[in-house]
């Protein structure tokens, strides 16, 4: 099939060359490809919608608060995807700590008659120690989780399906099968309602991790561990790394980060419902994946799952302020997901 | 090592399965040697976690320990949708109770399993919602029309009957809140100054009921009311509304009255529920499943509406009241 190359072909190569530099600046851009995309959307949603209502600071504020619970569930996905693993469990993880936790702090708070009646004589006492034991309960789980990975061999996929189920199950058997609800006022207000300078707190919770998580993946030993034990297990095993030992510390970090999650949503909504966390960990991979992060392990940024988190929420909070049919709503989303990533993927491709 | 790993694995398997086995003869041993013949009869949730079912299975199970019936209450705890609810239906089929007392999750796609109950010989009533199909041998609900246009009438006078309201409903297809939303709607046609922007739905999901809600502030400034058409909305909806400080100011009306919706009605961010009285539906589906199976079919109507209420912060610490409020 291939052909001498004509002097016309040759002369366009070279013409190629000559514009590098351009192409190079590209490239250069493209690396922030999806922040512009995001960026783009924003603006789009600003000039579009009536009297610019999505270009405002409450807007911004509320968008912001509306994804800190996916961020922080997709956060430690990053690190367990970049291993390449994958945890399906952190909606389960996220309901059973909640779950534990919520219970306690009811139970803390008062007799039942008087939580019934709303009023909650120990709040004090029983808040933090309820926070205590999602923390406790969210940490366990996931060091569970890296321990039958590594312990069993067995794939990720298959571990994390099976324990999702079981922290379902385990979370209907601890609730009896019935929504927390009515925990303590005080959190709900502290918290979740709650506000430090200007930002709601749940929005400070997760801006401090994805800087911590930030920091661990991109400059710190254990981060290299990270992207060393996805991109060649076995060769890191060579050179020395405790890989297992890594695995469990990996999974046990995207359990925690569960578990905050399951603070945030209890004190945004004083309730834990056992029906609404069946797709967390579709929207926390799908973030991750936005985010430009392999599933096939070894490559993935912070930031990039940051802005891979935002993309849904911006989409549909955009879409509703345009006006936008309901029905269309949740399928112009699914679109414009397709044609960022392959955007992404485009740019990646030319690079290599 | 691989083969310690290997016996470790197999060791912990048998203990597992030693110890379903264990419970599966006990809990046989147990149903074989009931004295004589007591009717048994399922109740299949629509969601077995929602407050408002588990008020209902109250109601029931007291109406059942009073017969003399055996009351097993079932259905999935994670979602309200016919593929989760199906298995439930199924299960209680393959055991043949006396009757089944169900609130099908979809107006069409419940209509087949139903009927292969009525197929294998147990009459089934439906409880809260129902089906296109006239195959039940009696339904018990609220009045979800009227409900709807008491909700709308309650909004009107909370915004001082002009202004901008919208809606936040489940999914579309559900007999119950669909009935709720069209009751709605057509109320609101009589309010010549109030201006209706829609229906938004949440999938039974209080996070995505609360971005909805948050995005319709930001879109209508001047929005002034919001109707909730059941706990979950409700419960994402308050939680928008207190988190853009508009508790209040937006002036709230939902459907059903669980833990949470109450303690937003005390507290001043919610004007007013319109409480269903699911203690009662449970009650008079038992009772009346028993009259049918006893033989009393004669008398048993199609369908039994049973009241709602107009809860605010007035009348909530009155004792009329005091029952349509849900204790799950």
């Amino acid at each position: 099939m291939s052909e001498p190359k004509t002097v016309e072909a040759l002369a366009a190569e070279i013409e190629a060359e000559e514009r590098r530099p351009l192409e190079r600046l590209l490239v250069y851009f493209g690396r922030y490809w999806l922040f512009f995309f995001l960026g783009g959307l924003v603006l789009y949603f600003s000039l579009t919608t009536p009297h610019h209502a999505f270009f405002g600071t409450n807007n911004f504020k509320t968008i912001a608060l509306d994804t800190s619970e996916v961020i922080l569930l997709a956060l430690g996905e990053t690190f367990v995807i970049v291993t390449a693993g994958i945890d399906l469990s952190v909606g389960g993880i996220l309901l059973f700590s909640g779950v534990t936790g919520g219970t306690v702090m009811l139970d803390l708070a008062g007799t039942p008659a008087q939580v019934a009646s709303l009023q909650y004589p120990h709040a004090s006492v029983a808040v933090p120690v309820g926070v205590l034991v999602i923390v406790a309960t969210s940490i366990v789980l996931g060091f569970l989780n890296g321990v039958l990975v590594t312990a069993l061999r067995l794939p990720p996929f298959i571990v994390t399906l099976g324990t999702l189920g079981m922290f379902f199950g385990a979370a209907d058997l601890v609730s009896g099968g019935t929504n927390i609800s009515a925990v303590p006022s005080s959190f709900q207000d502290k918290v979740g309602n709650g506000k430090i300078a200007g930002l709601f707190v749940p929005v400070v919770i997760a801006l401090g991790f994805v800087i911590v998580t930030h920091i661990l993946l991109r400059y710190t030993r254990f981060g290299r561990y990270t992207a060393a034990v996805g991109s060649n297990q076995e060769a890191s095993r060579r050179v020395g790394i405790p890989v297992d030992m890594h695995l469990i510390k990996v999974y046990t970090l995207a359990g925690f980060l569960a578990g905050v999650a399951a603070i945030i949503d209890l004190s945004r909504f004083g309730s834990i419902n056992l029906a609404a966390h069946n797709t967390d960990n579709l929207n926390a991979i799908a973030a991750v994946v936005i985010g430009g992060t392999s599933l096939f392990g070894g490559i993935g940024t912070i930031l990039g799952t940051v802005v891979g988190a935002f993309i849904p929420t911006v989409l549909q909070n955009g879409f509703i302020i345009q006006g936008v049919d309901p029905f269309w709503q949740e399928l112009l989303v699914g679109a414009t997901i397709i044609v960022a990533v392959y955007l992404d993927q485009l740019r990646r491709r030319r690079l290599s | 090592m691989k083969t310690r790993r290997l016996i470790a694995l197999i060791v912990g398997l048998g203990v597992v399965a030693a110890a379903v086995a264990s419970s599966t003869t006990l809990a046989s041993s147990g149903s074989t040697k009931a004295p004589k013949k007591t009717y048994t009869f399922y109740l299949v949730a629509g969601i077995a976690s929602d407050p408002f079912y588990l008020t209902m299975k109250k109601g029931a199970q007291a109406a059942a320990a009073k017969l003399g019936v055996k009351l097993i209450f079932t259905g999935s705890p994670k979602a309200f949708s016919p593929p989760t609810q199906i298995p439930y239906l199924n299960a209680a089929i393959a055991r043949h109770p006396d009757a089944i007392l169900i609130a099908p999750t979809d107006k069409t796609a419940l209509i087949a399993p139903i009927k292969n109950a009525i197929k294998a010989g147990i009459p089934v009533e439906t409880v809260d919602t129902f089906i296109n199909a006239p195959v039940a041998f009696t339904n018990v609900s609220t009045d979800n029309p009227a409900g709807g246009r008491a909700a709308a009438d309650a909004l009107v006078k909370a915004i001082g009957r002009k202004g901008t309201v919208a809606g936040i409903s489940v999914t579309p297809g559900i007999s119950t809140t669909d009935q709720r939303k069209e009751g709605f709607e057509q109320e609101l046609k009589k309010y010549p100054n109030i201006k209706y922007v829609g229906t938004q739905f949440d999938n039974d999901d209080e996070t995505k009921a609360s971005q909805e809600t948050a995005a319709l502030l930001t879109r209508y400034p001047d929005l002034n009311g919001i109707f909730a058409m059941n706990v979950v909305s409700g419960d994402g909806v308050t939680a928008a509304v207190k988190n853009a400080g508009k508790s209040g100011k937006v002036k709230l009306v939902e459907f059903d009255a669980g833990p949470e919706q109450v303690a937003a009605l005390k507290t001043g961010t919610v004007d007013a529920l319109v409480a269903q009285y699911p203690y009662g539906i449970g009650q008079l589906g038992v009772q009346l499943a028993y009259k049918y199976v006893t033989g009393k079919k004669a008398g048993i109507q199609k369908h039994y509406g049973t009241g709602s209420a107009i809860v605010t912060r007035a009348n909530v610490g009155s004792a009329s009241i005091k029952k349509y409020l849900y204790t799950p």
